[in-house]
């Protein structure tokens, strides 16, 4: 897909795990393994305003585009 | 995806009706197709007298009319397992399927030609009756089976429309 999720550079860059991320966010554990890989289709902007509010970040931070 | 729901009652009846059902229209077509086969070899029994007046033809007009009731029970068959297959997915709680839609797609055609076969079965129940003497009131058309494919064909679309939004739900985090 060309848009990528950069979850796993800011949780490395945060020193936080998924697990803690995902119970921070009210997210299911499952869910926010499918974030991190790139299996999502579509995420919530509530799930994306959680994502920076827990990890400082703006939404251009988590997400970019890659041209096939 | 299946997701286990407990049991519903309305569930378990409609199942235990439609396989009644169709045991009941297997029996039918069973019992017609002995007593058509029977009606034919064995025309000199005095059992329908009038069904056999050979002058006439009665009995290739029976043995018709009852060939196109069989056609009928079999589509009708093919349905009720179609409709009690979509039944097992409501109670598994994964009714949101394309096998779903294709079913419904199927059980619209089925319904369309149970209707096409009925159209065929009238003016030969008219001739058996007009033979026979037994020509009592007026035989009406019903399209009631055309609405109902019809809704059928539009549900089929509602599904396949569901079990899409359904698999972009199952992707949003």
């Amino acid at each position: 897909m060309a848009i990528t999720v950069q979850l796993d550079d800011l949780l490395h860059a945060r020193r936080m795990t998924l697990t803690q991320l995902a119970e921070r966010i009210d997210l299911t554990l499952a869910n926010a393994s499918i974030l991190k890989t790139g299996k999502a289709k579509a995420i919530r902007f509530s799930t994306l305003e959680a994502v920076c509010r827990e990890l400082d970040c703006q939404p251009g931070d988590l997400l970019r585009y890659e041209p096939d | 995806m299946s997701r286990t729901q407990p049991s519903d009652p309305l569930l378990t009846v409609t199942q235990i009706l439609l396989r009644i059902g169709i045991a009941v229209m297997a029996l039918i077509i069973l019992a017609g197709a002995v007593a058509v086969l029977a009606l034919l070899l064995f025309p000199d029994q005095q059992v329908a007298p009038q069904l056999t007046d050979a002058s006439k033809g009665t009995v290739w007009w029976v043995a018709a009319g009852a060939a196109t009731l069989i056609t009928i029970l079999v589509l009708s068959i093919a349905f009720t397992l179609n409709l009690s297959r979509i039944v097992s997915t409501v109670g598994e709680g994964d009714p949101f399927r394309p096998e779903n839609a294709d079913r419904l797609d199927r059980m619209a055609w089925l319904a369309l030609a149970t209707e096409a076969c009925g159209f065929v079965l009238m003016p030969v129940v008219r001739t058996i009756a007009s033979h026979i003497g037994e020509l009592r009131g007026d035989f009406e058309m019903s399209f009631g089976g055309f609405v109902v494919a019809l809704v059928l064909f539009i549900l089929a679309r509602v599904f396949r429309l569901g079990t899409r939004m359904r698999d972009d739900l199952e992707g949003t985090v």
